[in-house]
Order: structure tokens, then sequence, then C-alpha cells
């Protein structure tokens, strides 16, 4: 999108004001999610059309005051008092909920006094109707002196009406008098601030500087030496930040309430009774976490047995391509590449999309409502204890189902090391691909007894590796809340906005927004690592590929095998040999003492692609037939596996439990490394999360193998 | 000093002072100024997050961030 000529619209607004509503009917799908230079705060952007006039249109995040307490609010003091700044708007249009108006007006009044040219969009119209509110634009337009449309979100109503007035105020036509009376007049001790600082900022107006005053040392665009000189002023005035806040905010609510107050009638005193009724149950000390763990098993549910289908679906599709690609093509090695490592890598980033998507519009539906603020609220004093924020719960439950959508879900947790941590511990959760590993493995382990008659001993393995990886997380998490130093201060202060109906076409954009972030950005990485592993387990050191295979064709015809015996004869020899056996191989002393062989070895390798490949390569490895690598099968091959120099059997239950443990907390998962690589912007976290996790792996499965063997 | 965290659940006062400067900073955001009534609609057990609703919004404050508000005296 060369969107960078165009003129900038900018969109602002308390949170829950329904502007992002507004954006998406503007930009329609002419929008792409980036990031404001040096914070990972999303910038929305879009494109829409006024007249025959193209703009640009940011969606600013949600913010109070020109008085920020997140990163995400400092955004908007950096663009708003820097005119040279690139995102800089042309134009803003200020979304306000016409229901609850009042305190909305203290941004606006910042804005104007700011001198930007606004036309205010009252939403909500809809909700004002049912609620009985009346309010009269043409009064909010004389008092204000700029454009006032009402609109409504939900119904998509009256929206030419404000493209017509945003683009008579870009083209300063309706522009009314922006040298109105300013809404604040600083007191004389700011005057003096604010005209010191016009000079060292270059700035003509008194606010902006008075702006700049109070948040020098946040703003990204002043230099050393003018932050200095601000510094001085400051302390020469002896300028009381809070002091001024307080003044400024009360004054300003002098001034506008009265204009609120002739112009907006409300004939409903208590617009809130009905959220307050519906919290005295969701928020209630014992009925509210019982409804929230209903609800996240829900959605675990849907997640789970939803998504089974379209992935089926997915997987069968490109085995089908594969496999049509190796009998189309000749037999050669682009054929392998394409058929094994492309088409293979490409099914395993779009086999994750049903899962992404099931959950985000189920969490994006909770939070349109409103509730998962309350779950916020619910449960901070607990993840705090862990070092974790209130909404981290919502990952580490989807991590139950699938670590990627989790990761991708922590964006809403505002504090830096709350989320980094929230990363960190998620993939220690048992997640649905771990399943077939423990299915497997268990029998080994633990006999298909019934312990005091009733309770099955496999069944209790099964749940006891569940609760080792919710502990594994939240030990975890409390070391890393010990190490992680910060100097970003820790809030809930979280706003509880009133319940209200979801607009189903904010869910459908997130949950398109999540999935295409996945692909274009993690996808990239997981492609990039099944080809290496695909050409690991392709090729081989010098000519020992060919000759395994030779080496298998005469012990096929030896023993007389049939045509798919000998091809899954072939597979065996091939891998055993190829780089990911050698490498295999290599590790097989550092794997030793946990009870672990080369095949093992091998299985570890490969699975890193996703963990039920481990089951696919057992299957491989101990040449069982391609059509019948269910668990079964493959277990009762297992069951016969024995060391050929020792003649001791290899799954014993030492090591069956070691490698279980070691399943239930290493790392391996590619797309969970490249989707907490994009989530956190660097290498570093994902390298780090695979060591820590792989050592506690390792430590568990040996101290496990030790004593059991 | 009564504070806002030792403020009974369902009651209501008058916001005096503000002794932390960014929880200050967020709720003069929200126009919640010294001066407005702030009613508690509901106390977590062991110390947990309060739910405050105050100039017609709803809002969420750990208990140690609830303390650093000081109200006035009930008479």
């Amino acid at each position: 999108m060369s969107d960078n000529n165009l003129p900038t619209l900018a969109l602002l607004g308390n949170p829950n004001c329904g502007k992002s509503s507004i954006f998406n009917i503007l930009t329609g799908l002419r929008q792409k999610v980036g990031n404001f230079p040096g914070v990972t705060v999303d910038k929305k952007v879009g494109i829409t059309k006024l007249a025959d006039q193209s703009v640009k249109v940011i969606d600013f995040p949600g913010t109070y005051s020109l008085y920020p307490t997140s990163k995400d609010e400092s955004i908007i003091i950096n663009t708003f008092s820097n005119p040279s700044d690139q995102n800089y708007p042309d134009v803003v249009v200020y979304v306000a909920d016409v229901t609850k108006l009042e305190p909305q007006m203290l941004l606006l009044t910042q804005i104007l006094d700011l001198n930007l040219p606004v036309v205010l969009a009252l939403n909500m119209t809809d909700l004002a109707e049912e609620t009985n509110l009346t309010f009269d634009e043409e009064k909010l337009r004389q008092e204000l002196g700029i454009p006032v449309v009402a609109v409504s979100g939900r119904r998509e109503e009256n929206f030419d009406k404000l493209k017509e007035a945003v683009f008579q105020v870009y083209q300063g036509i309706n522009h009314l008098d922006q040298s109105h009376n300013a809404f604040y007049k600083l007191s004389e001790n700011e005057k003096h601030i604010a005209k010191e600082i016009n000079s060292v900022i270059g700035s003509e107006n008194d606010y902006r500087s008075l702006i700049v005053a109070h948040h020098y040392s946040d703003l990204n665009y002043l230099d050393g030496s003018q932050k200095s000189q601000i510094e001085e002023i400051v302390n020469k005035f002896d300028y009381n930040e809070l002091r001024g806040q307080i003044d400024e905010t009360m004054a300003r609510y002098n001034r506008f309430t009265p204009i609120v107050k002739s112009a907006v009638r409300k004939s409903n005193e208590e617009a809130r009774s009905f959220t307050d009724k519906v919290d005295r149950i969701l928020t209630h000390k014992i009925a509210g976490p019982i409804i929230f763990f209903g609800l996240m098993f829900l959605v675990f549910h849907a997640i789970f047995s939803w998504s089974s289908y379209p992935m089926d679906g997915i997987e069968w599709m490109f085995a089908e391509a594969g496999t049509f690609l190796k009998s189309n093509l000749p037999d050669a090695w682009y054929t392998s590449l394409l058929a094994d490592g492309v088409i293979s890598g490409l099914g395993g980033v779009l086999v994750f999309i049903p899962q992404i998507a099931i959950l985000f519009l189920l969490i994006s539906l909770l939070e349109e409502i409103g509730y998962m603020s309350r779950a916020v609220f619910m449960f901070d004093n607990i993840m705090q204890k862990f070092g974790l924020n209130g909404r981290s719960i919502v990952a580490l439950i989807s991590g139950g189902a699938c670590a990627v959508p989790a990761v991708m879900a922590t964006r809403t947790i505002s504090n830096w090391k709350e989320r980094l941590i929230t990363i960190m511990v998620t993939p220690l959760i048992s997640c649905s691909a771990r399943i077939p590993v423990y299915t497997l493995l268990i029998a080994f382990a633990v006999p298909p007894i019934m312990i005091g008659g009733f309770i099955n001993a496999q069944a209790l393995m099964f749940m006891g590796l569940y609760l080792l990886g919710i502990i594994g997380a939240l030990l975890s998490a409390v070391i890393f809340k010990l190490i992680l130093k910060t100097e970003e201060h820790s809030f809930l202060m979280i706003e509880l906005p009133p319940y209200r109906k979801p607009n189903i076409k904010n869910v459908l954009l997130t949950v398109r927004e999540k999935v295409e972030a996945f692909i274009f950005q993690a996808g990239k990485v997981i492609m990039i690592i099944s080809i290496i592993l695909w050409f690991l387990a392709s090729y081989g050191p010098g000519q020992q590929m060919e000759q395994a295979r030779e080496e298998a064709i005469e012990l096929a015809q030896k023993r007389d095998l049939n045509e798919d015996e000998t091809e899954d004869l072939i597979a065996s020899k091939q891998i055993e040999n190829s780089y990911a056996g050698f490498f295999g191989k290599a590790i097989e002393p550092t794997i030793e003492p946990l009870g672990f062989n080369w095949q093992i070895g091998i299985a570890i390798i490969t699975s890193f692609a996703a963990r039920e490949v481990f089951v696919g390569t057992m299957a491989t490895i101990y040449s069982i037939a391609s059509k019948e690598d269910d668990e079964v099968t493959i277990r009762n091959k297992l069951v016969k596996a024995t060391d050929p120099e020792t003649g001791e059997k290899v799954y014993t239950v030492a090591t069956s439990v070691s490698l279980l443990l070691f399943y239930v907390f290493a790392m391996q998962c590619m797309s969970t490394l490249a989707v907490v690589k994009r989530e956190t912007k660097s290498w570093k976290w994902p390298t780090i999360q695979f060591f820590f996790m792989g050592a506690m792996a390792y430590l568990s499965s040996l101290i496990a193998y030790q004593l059991l063997s | 000093m009564a504070t806002l965290a030792s403020l009974k659940e369902k009651r209501s006062a008058r916001i005096l002072s503000f002794q932390d400067d960014r929880i200050a900073s967020k709720l003069l955001s929200m126009g919640i100024l010294p001066g407005s009534m702030i009613q508690v609609v509901r106390k977590l057990p062991g110390r947990g997050a309060i739910y405050l609703k105050a100039n017609g919004y709803g809002i969420a404050l750990r208990n140690h961030e609830a303390a650093s508000v000081l109200l006035e005296e009930q008479s």
C-alpha cells in the first residue's frame, strides 16, 4: 500500500467508544496492522475515500486524556504534540459514545486546544434510542465550534454525512474558528513556562508547550539538549505536574459540564443498571470464577472438537497433494523437496488456522461483550503472585489446546514483563499435539490396572502429566518473575465497561487479522524449518543413502518381502543413514543417561516440526506400513524392540516415563518458537525458551530414568 | 486516615486526595477528581482487586492502588 503521500485522518477517542467499528466501516477490508516506530503497539491503518480524495486512516489506541498512563497512550502524546511526526493528522475524527458524553469531553477539548481540525462523531445513537436518551447536535456544534455528526457504528448509519463533514474540514471550508477561546486558560505560572518552552521547541501553541512541560522525558522527538532546557524551565518555575493536571482537569470539567448538560438529556438516570445486575453474578466471589472456568472449558472444547474436522481436511488435502506430485512428477530431488518439504511445510502452517480462528472468534466475542475485563479483575490477584497478569489466564488456558494462538492472545497484556512471562511459560501447558505421544507411551510406563478397583492407573498418569505441565509453567513463571527486571510499573487499573451486544463485523475482522499475522509472519519460519528438516531426513553424508537403499532391497529379496514391505524397509534404512539418523546417533551419548537410544534421538529431532510427528517417525524407523501407523500398531511393534547388543527391551518403564517427562517439558514445536519470535520481535526469547524448557526436560528425564532403572 | 481500600462493599464516599501520581493521573483522565463520589461495588477476598464505580465508569483497582486514594471522613 503506497499510502505515505496521502493525507492522514486520525481516529481518536476513549477506550470502549466504538472506535474500531467506525474504523472498520470507513476502511472495510482495505486495512493492515503495523507498528508504531520503536514500540510493540499495534498501529491499524486503512484507506478510505472522501469524495474523490483517498485518505489514510489511522486508528489510534483508545485513551482518556493527553496524560498517558501506558505505552499505548504515550503513542498519542508523541504524535499529537509533534506537528512534524509522520503520523500527525491532517484531520481528526473524535469518536464519542453519546450515552456517556461528559467524561469523553476531556480529551476532545484537549485536542481542540492543540488547534487540530476536528469532527466530532457521536457514536452509539442506536443505544441512545434504546435508552431514550436525546441529544442536540446543533447545540454541541455551536458550543464547541466544530462539526458534529451523529452516527451508529452498529447500524452503519450516517457515514456519508460523516465523510462529507470530514472532507469539508479537510478542505478548510467548514473548519470553524480554531482561534476560539481555548477551553483551558493557563495560569500565570503556566503561561511563563509555555512561553519559554515555545522558543525551545519552536511552537506557537501554549497548550502544546504545557503538554511538553508535563511529558518531555517521554517525548522521543526531543533531543537531549532540548530535554535539559525544558527540565531547567520546569524547575525554575517550580511546576508541579500532578497539581497542574488536577487543575486543568477540573477547569475543563467546569467548562464543559454545562455544555453537555444542556445538549444531552438522559431519561434513564441509571444506565448501568443492567450491567450492575449481570455483574452481581458474573463477578461474584464464588459463582464468578466457576462461570469463568465453565466458559473457558467451552472455549477449550470448541477449539478441540470444532477444529478437528477442518484440521483433518487440511492434512488430508496436503497429503493427497504430496502423493499426487510424487506420482506425476519424475522421481527426482525436486519432487521430494516439493512434496515432502514445501507441501508438508505449507500444510504444517495452514493446519493451525482452524484453532487460531476458533480461539480468536470466541475470545474477541467475549472481549466485545465486555466480559474479558471481568476475568482480568477476578484473577489478577492470584496471577500476580506468579509474576503474571489477570489477562494471562486466558493464554494459559488456551495453551491447553495449542500454544500458537495462546501466545498470540497475550497482546492484551500491556505490561511487558507480565506479557513476556506469560509467553515464556504458556508452551509448558500440555497442548493437544502432546496427546498422541502420551497415548503411545503411557502404555509402556503404566500397566492398565485399576487402583483401588476403580481408578484407571493410565488415566491417572495422563492427568499427572497435565498437572506436571501446569506446575512447571507456574514455577518457571515465579523464577522469571525474580530474574526479569523492569522499570515499567505494573497496573491493574482497568475499566469495566458496560455489557453490550457484540459487533460481529469487528469480531470477524479480528479473526482475519490474527490468521493473517500467523500465516505471513510465523509461517515463513515454519516453512524454512520444515525444509531443513526435510533435508536432514532425505539426505545423508556421502553415498550412505544409496548404499542403505541397495542393502534394504537386497535384504528384502532375501526375506521375500512384498512391495509395500520393501518400501517400508527402505524408508527405515534410509532414515537411519540420513543426516537426521546421523544426528540421532551423534546425540546418543548425550541422551543415553535418559534411557534413549539413537532411534528415539531421530524422533526427537524430527518431532521438532510438531510433537505428533514423533509417532510417525517411530513408525518409519521400525518400518511399519505407512497405512497402519496408528498408535496400537506402533505400540505392538515397539514392545518387541530390543537393543541388538544386550538384547534388552528398549521401552522399559524407566525409558517410557523418562520420554514422557521429556515431552511434557521440551520445547518441541517450531511453530510456537516462530510465533514467540514474532510476538517478542527478537530471537532472544525463543532461544532462551528453547534452552530453559530443554533443560527442564533433560533434568526431569535424567532424574526419572536414574531413579527407575 | 480513611482510604478507598478500607471502604466497605456497597458503600460510597467522597475523594479527598491522591497519593500516587500514576493512579491519580488515570482516575483524573476518567474525570474522577478530588470531591467526586466513588462507590465500592465489589471487593474480592484476600486483598484482591476492588470493583469501583465513579463518574459513570466501572473501574477495577488493586488493593494497594485503592489504598493510595484518600477519602473524606464520613459525617
